[in-house]
């Protein structure tokens, strides 16, 4: 079952996809291919046969270890099946820490509007748990998904996990031919931004495009095309849904830190509500 | 791979389904994961919340505050009319809030009616068994089964299909039915379009012809259908120009008010006044300075302007939009039907070597010309019914055209059409099959670039001969002298053919066509076109022409209409691959045109001429033209072709469909905000005989000269109705030839507060403080001496400087027609409410002072008809002044010119 290729001195040398069977679960899994052959990377597509779950439900699991390790050989992987057991995160947590796993792939389902699901769901814990970085995603679009031909990557310009964040921009560019914009939101009220002339403007875009740069230049760096886009709107979140229904973007790619649950009532999560109500895939990112 | 290449097997791979569809369970899981097959409006406030909101913003908190201290008072000093004036003070919240809910609300109606273009009850192949189910459970990876008539509920990718056509209009916003095939792959990858794809349909559009099996790929939000519905429903119209300013004049006089309030509360504190004295005196003054019946008058105004822009075809969808409509820098209009009169019709024909125009009977007789009048007959799906021909422009053209010298019926019955391939935008040409005796023949009409590349052959008077490169250079060069005009050309093609099965190659991919020639087609500009162009530009304003048509047309029609005359002309194509850096900077370009654009390359240009600043209005008619009709300051939809969706996102619909109607809008525009700024003048004029009273109150000693609901009673009763006749005041004779209002312009400037605060309203104060103090005198009152509020001495002092203020008004309207022209040089005639306005005035004064009910509301009492007379002399003084100071600026003005 597995199939040991030639090391790699890539950063995320050992990454788990996590899946249940689900419609979703395979298709996530099948983005972890993407970068699993970019960067040479070794993929455990794991499975958690918790104790909730039925007969049906397990085989259902197995079955999907089987199939998604089957296409990663058709794909020419490293790719090696784990069934593990008991509570979710605790068995991968275990796992992640024994084997020394740099990334974690999951994805999460649809987040209701009347809950705030993805807070409590296991991808949203795995990110705060695992002591690797996390990548959820959110299958949306699947006539979409199959190749993500334009990416939308949304950056509020900390100069966050640069390097990552291109590693896997780079590997959808590489593979796709994507297009990828670098998107950035300089949130004002309305009432303000109303009142803006030109000269206001360009000033705030030059503000914008400063914030992003450390990002752009690596991309750069790397040979990635990307289209700069920054916007002067009410709401990070609005703007990011609008672009990306406008201009039908195929995949998101979100940053996401932890926020605590002051933030979270106050504020609420803008993470949430794009994953609530984005046309496409989303895939969130957490660092570690 | 996108989906549109994928062979069946793998889209069931790539879907995890399979010939059987979804069994129940998976499909119920799917449900969860992807939620309900709708479309979701985003959460918008309730009309209560939306009305709630204007009772509780800083200019309401005020009052609020006003007249909880009152009804205070009337706790500690019962008797004293505090309750009154608490709910005076109420009624004023309550009644500026409704108008200012009136101002703002409108029933956003367009998202039912994108509902309305989905199905309830669809058919599925689950667990193998075909069954009826709720669109709204449909998942991505189920088995769909279409059939003509049926209105398609998801985003789906055809795997079986028979003959089938759909209606996209919703989308391309093309009016004529397009083929749709399961068994075309779609090479190419993802460079093309998902919607031009030949074997998927989506969600919003219709089967019309044929049926179908498919699976679906994508649900609810996410399907394009769905984006147009959150682009729709999620754009959020921002603030228009006339909130902001209402916004910031109301913040700014609440402002002053409380500050000046307090400071003179504080003095009469420091001074040894007792406090229910000052509190009057503070809460008086806080009254006197907030002009209640402002937004009353400016929503009034507002709606009186739209029903003068429904007389000039414009009808105005939200009340604001008539302002905004002054504001506008930039108009991003559609051609067809908008600057054209949307009737196609044949005027030159190439043939034989010859381009000649249809009037011109002479060679019609010519085999390859007769050819052209045939084609244009059979390949053709306009229909004829009692002599009226119905369809699309271009078809009913061609139709009429071939009409004039062919029996249309009889040709139809002798060569009867056996099958057909029917136009689509991406193969760019028409063909239909035909029985012609024992034949079977191919006509074939399309983009001439697409048929000559399939022709071989051309048809002469002498017969048919090798389409050589002579003749192809010739026909070429034809081509572009046509087109560089502000003609359609379509190419005229056919050939027979020898099987008459419709599975032949010879009919499925047509080669080795016999060209016969072109046709060229002409859409006439609208007769007012180029005078509203001529007026935008005196206006400032930048109009862009954002069409479908190719380049070449787009800047025939510009220059015929004088829109431009070398114009930076940008295509879908190109738009598409633009950053959005380089599209800011071409839109600064002075003449610009946008020529292959879909209705969605609007709302990108749109976004990025709102990035610049810019004002835009921008005119559409298709389903999905809604998101960018929302995004603009002003969406126009078209009256006459517009579908319910547009409509009901835009502000505005042209009944007649006429860009020379949004001129005269954006006119009528200008002159609504000319006029508030006259109507502001004088509504703030009246708040300094209503605040000096009090300031005599407190430094002078004397009795209270006017009280706070006599404040009310000018504020909202007699000033509100000459308000709105200067609201009706007609456009001034320049102002189409200013620029456009800039952002930066305010309605409450330092010249108009100065006339106002500083010139008219002392003027004002003279007149009513002089007349309380004459009245007071000769009616034996001693300098120093306290009257009772139920003295009827006072009752009538107060009277009288109510009747000061009132009388001068009178004079004042008279002024405020015109900031800089005599009163004596605008005709009375002109506009007729300012003698309604002053008429209504003056009744509802003398039911103020001569009826029981005035005088117990507003605390009055009769006086003395002489004392009317006592204020005209003061009318005449403010007259007299103000011609003056107009004089004077004039002359500066001229010196200044000169």
């Amino acid at each position: 079952m597995l199939k040991n290729r030639a090391n790699n001195n890539h950063k995320f040398k050992k990454i788990i996809v996590t899946v249940d069977g689900s419609f979703h679960g395979n298709f996530a899994a099948r983005y972890s291919f993407i970068f699993a052959e970019a960067w040479g990377s070794r993929l455990f597509v794991i499975t958690v046969l918790a104790k909730k779950m039925g007969k049906k439900e397990e085989e259902d699991a197995s079955l999907s270890v089987e199939k998604i390790l089957e296409e990663a050989r058709e794909a020419n992987l490293d790719a090696e099946g784990v069934l593990l057991a008991g509570d979710v995160v605790g068995a991968i947590n275990k796992f992640v820490e024994e084997n020394s796993i740099d990334l974690v792939m999951s994805s999460t389902r649809r987040p209701h509007r009347e809950s705030r699901l993805f807070a409590r769901s296991i991808t949203s814990t795995l990110m705060s748990k695992l002591p690797c970085s996390v990548i959820g995603f959110k299958i949306t679009h699947p006539g979409r998904s199959i190749k993500p031909r334009k990416i939308l990557v949304p950056v509020i310009g900390d100069g966050y996990k640069d390097m990552e964040r291109a590693d896997i921009i780079e590997s959808f560019t590489r593979k796709f031919g994507s297009e990828i914009t670098v998107f950035n939101v300089n949130e004002l009220s309305s009432f303000h931004t109303k009142r803006l002339d030109k000269p206001d403007k360009d000033r705030l875009i030059l503000s914008g495009e400063k914030k992003i740069k450390s990002f752009v230049d690596e991309l750069k760096r790397r040979r990635i095309n990307i289209t700069e886009k920054i916007i002067i709107g009410k709401s990070a979140r609005e703007e990011i849904i609008s672009e990306a229904s406008h201009h039908r973007y195929d995949l998101i790619i979100l940053g996401t830190t932890m926020r605590n649950i002051i933030k979270r009532v106050v504020s609420g999560n803008p993470v949430e509500e794009i994953l609530r109500d984005t046309p496409c895939d989303v895939m969130l990112i957490h660092f570690k | 791979m996108s989906i549109q290449s994928l062979t069946p097997e793998q889209v069931y791979k790539a879907l995890h389904t399979g010939t059987s569809g979804l069994d129940d369970r998976e499909a119920s899981e799917r449900l969860k994961t992807f939620g309900p097959n709708e479309i979701r409006e985003s959460p918008r406030p309730s009309t209560f919340h939306s009305f709630a909101k204007h009772l509780t913003n800083l200019f309401a908190l005020l009052l609020w505050v006003a007249a909880i201290i009152a009804f205070i008072g009337e706790v500690f000093k019962p008797g004293e009319g505090f309750s009154i004036l608490g709910f005076a003070i109420m009624g004023v919240i309550f009644i500026n809030g409704g108008f200012a809910f009136y101002q703002e609300y409108r029933a956003e109606k367009a998202f039912e009616e994108l509902k309305k273009l989905l199905p309830y009850m669809v058919t599925v192949i689950r667990g193998g068994k075909e069954k009826e189910t709720g669109a709204n459970n449909i998942v991505p990876g189920d088995l769909v089964l279409l059939k003509e008539g049926d209105r398609i509920p998801a985003d789906i990718r055809l795997i079986e299909s028979s003959g089938m056509k759909v209606d996209n209009s919703s989308f391309s916003g093309e009016s004529k039915p397009v083929k749709r095939d399961a068994s075309s792959l779609v090479t190419g990858g993802g460079q093309i379009e998902l919607i031009e794809s030949i074997n998927l349909i989506f969600a919003g559009t219709s089967v019309v012809m044929g049926r179908g099996k498919g699976v679906v790929f994508a649900t609810g939000m996410s399907t394009e259908f769905g984006k147009i519905a959150r682009l729709t429903s999620e754009v959020k119209r921002g603030i228009s120009p006339l909130e902001l300013e209402t916004i910031r004049v109301t913040r700014t006089i609440t402002i002053i008010a409380v500050f000046l309030g307090i400071i003179f509360f504080s003095t009469g504190v420091f001074i040894g006044r007792g406090f229910w004295e000052n509190f009057i005196f503070a809460l008086g003054i806080v009254v006197a300075n907030v002009p209640e019946g402002l937004l009353p008058t400016v929503t009034l105004s507002l709606a009186m302007g739209s029903q003068r822009m429904v007389k000039k075809n414009a009808l105005v969808r939200r009340l604001t939009s008539v302002e905004t409509l002054g504001s506008v820098t930039v108009i991003c209009t559609d051609k067809t039907g908008t600057l054209t009169q949307n009737r196609m019709r044949v005027v030159k024909i190439y043939a034989d070597g010859l381009l000649k125009e249809v009037p011109e009977r002479e060679g019609f007789t010519y085999p390859s010309i007769e050819m052209i009048i045939r084609v244009s007959a059979l390949c053709n799906d306009a229909h004829m019914r009692d002599n009226l021909i119905t369809g699309d422009p271009t078809e009913k053209a061609l139709m009429e055209f071939a009409k004039e010298f062919l029996d249309i019926d009889g040709l139809q019955s002798s060569e009867p059409r056996l099958a057909e391939h029917p136009f689509d935008p991406f193969r760019k040409w028409m063909a239909t099959l035909h029985r012609k005796a024992n034949k079977n023949i191919i006509y074939v009409k399309g983009a001439p670039e697409e048929v000559l590349a399939l022709c071989s052959k051309i048809l002469l008077e002498r017969g048919v001969s090798d389409f050589d490169s002579v003749m192809r250079k010739r026909s070429e060069d034809v081509l572009a002298e046509m087109t560089a005009g502000t003609l359609r050309v379509l190419a005229i093609a056919y050939r027979e053919c020898e099987s008459s099965d419709v599975r032949s190659t010879e009919w499925e991919s047509p080669g080795g066509l016999i060209f016969a020639g072109f046709v060229g087609m002409e859409d006439p500009p609208r007769p007012e076109v180029p005078d509203a162009i001529k007026k935008c530009k005196e206006a400032g304003i930048k109009i862009i022409m954002v069409t479908g048509d190719n380049p070449e047309t787009a800047r025939a029609v510009g220059n015929e209409i004088r829109l431009f005359s070398n114009p930076v002309i940008i295509k879908g194509s190109d738009l598409k691959g633009m950053i959005h850096k380089e599209l800011l900077q071409i839109l600064q370009e002075k003449e610009i045109a946008f020529a292959r654009v879909t209705p969605e390359d609007k709302m990108t240009i749109v976004s990025a001429l709102k990035d610049l600043g810019e004002v835009v209005a921008v005119t559409g008619d298709g389903v999905n033209d809604a998101p960018a009709l929302k995004k603009a300051d002003i969406g126009v939809a078209m009256g006459i072709t517009g579908t319910d969706v547009a409509k009901e996102a835009s502000d505005i619909i042209l009944m007649d469909d006429n860009f020379a109607t949004i001129v005269r809008a954006i006119e009528e525009g200008r002159t609504v905000f000319e006029n508030i700024k006259k109507f502001t003048t004088y509504i703030l004029s009246s708040n300094i005989p209503e605040i000096i009273p009090y300031i005599a109150f407190v430094i002078l000693g004397i009795p209270l000269p006017l009280t706070i609901v006599q404040i009310l009673a000018v504020d909202l009763g007699t000033d509100m109705l000459p308000a709105l006749a200067l609201g009706a005041e007609p456009p001034e004779p320049d102002i189409l030839r200013r620029p456009p209002r800039s952002i930066r312009d305010r309605l409450l400037s330092f010249p108009l507060l100065a006339r106002a605060y500083l010139f008219l309203g002392p003027l004002e104060a003279l007149a009513s403080m002089t007349g309380f103090f004459y009245f007071l005198n000769i009616n034996g009152w001693k300098w120093g001496e306290t009257l009772s509020p139920f003295d009827p001495l006072y009752l009538k002092a107060t009277t009288v400087c109510l009747t000061g203020i009132i009388v001068t008004q009178i004079a004042n309207v008279l002024v405020c027609r015109s900031r800089f022209l005599s009163a004596f040089s605008l005709p009375i005639r002109n506009n007729k409410l300012i003698i309604w306005g002053i008429t209504l005035e003056i009744i509802i004064l003398i039911l103020i002072i001569y009826t029981s009910p005035g005088n117990a509301i507003v605390g009055t009492s009769p006086i003395p008809i002489t004392m009317w007379f006592f204020f005209i002399p003061f009318s005449i003084l403010l007259l007299g002044m103000e011609e003056l100071r107009k004089f004077i600026v004039r002359k500066k003005i001229a010196t200044r010119l000169s």
